[in-house]
């Protein structure tokens, strides 16, 4: 066939009919059904992934109290396992230490509407772990508030517990931070007594 | 005159797309949810780390010649854990393994620790 005869009007023309034929959309139907598919799809999936992004964000939060309780716990075990003289009141929830008997130590709770009048009532729901220093020996006086924060939002006792059974330490915290809670609980035996 | 040359999709190819969609959809929140197992299996694990170390603590403090084989005894604040305490006897320094055990998805999850006593 000769090419002669190709324009541009010619060929769409030609080809033109039959497009026409095969311009099918769909029916009002399908659109209908296929509408309502995709909306119950649509409103499933934004539930389960509400849901999911709902644990995802409790996890997360209680990804967060493990890694600051345990480091904390952590932190105390190593520090109490190289005590030389401990010292806990039943009832007080600190544990007065020293590792050399020169420099003496406290581990306390702390919370800012709280004072520290033995022997301490923990009226209030949570507390900061502290470790401050001590004045004099073991009996010393620190200041209320003073010292390295450890660990925040700790359950008050009885919940949390920090006491002495013959030389063994207990060391039992509960933390909560947007209603997770996360409870930790070990024991040191001090090596040096 | 110029036509537009378009079709629609059909049924059949909506059909395809959303059972598509629907797979990914439900491998997505899958992976999410492992990720979440994973996170409650890290906490499980430190928890009973922390027990299996109070157990250590607890034999230290504990006379030579009374150590022994113990448990598996229900922890007596973590319920879901069991600690058991396996001695070699007669041996010095002797070795003492803490087994922890807890319930996690899909059967049982446990850790050892393991550390020698001397008799002095």
């Amino acid at each position: 066939m000769e090419c002669q005869g190709w324009t541009s009007e010619y060929y769409l023309d030609d080809i033109g009919g039959k497009l026409l034929n095969m311009n099918k959309g769909l029916t009002l139907i399908e659109l209908m059904i296929s509408i309502v598919m995709f909306s119950i799809l649509a409103v499933t999936s934004v539930y389960i992934l509400r849901a999911v992004l709902l644990s995802w964000s409790s996890a997360e939060e209680r990804t967060g109290i493990d890694i600051s309780l345990d480091r904390g716990v952590e932190e105390m075990v190593r520090d109490l396992r190289e005590a030389k003289e401990i010292q806990s009141t039943a009832g007080y929830d600190e544990i007065r230490f020293s590792q050399d008997q020169s420099t003496y130590y406290i581990y306390y709770l702390y919370n800012a509407s709280d004072s520290y009048v033995p022997p301490p009532v923990f009226s209030e729901a949570s507390y900061e772990l502290r470790k401050a220093a001590l004045t004099g020996d073991i009996d010393g006086t620190f200041t209320y508030g003073s010292g390295q924060l450890i660990i925040t939002d700790v359950l008050a006792p009885a919940t949390s517990d920090l006491s002495l059974t013959g030389n063994l330490l207990t060391i039992d915290l509960s933390v909560t931070r947007n209603d997770e809670t996360i409870r930790s609980r070990t024991e040191v035996r001090p090596r040096n007594i | 005159m110029m036509r537009i040359t378009e079709r629609g999709f059909t049924l059949l190819e909506i059909l395809i797309t959303i059972i598509i969609l629907t797979v990914g959809v439900i491998a997505l929140t899958s992976a999410f949810s492992s990720g979440l197992l994973a996170s409650t299996d890290v906490e499980n694990v430190d928890l009973a780390l922390n027990i299996g170390q109070a157990k250590m603590e607890e034999i230290k403090d504990t006379a030579f010649a009374s150590l022994a084989d113990s448990g598996p005894t229900v922890d007596a604040n973590f319920s879901n854990f069991n600690v058991t305490v396996d001695v070699s006897e007669g041996d010095d320094p002797m070795q003492a393994d803490v087994t922890v055990a807890w319930n996690a998805k899909g059967g049982q999850a446990s850790i050892t620790l393991t550390t020698l006593v001397a008799n002095y």
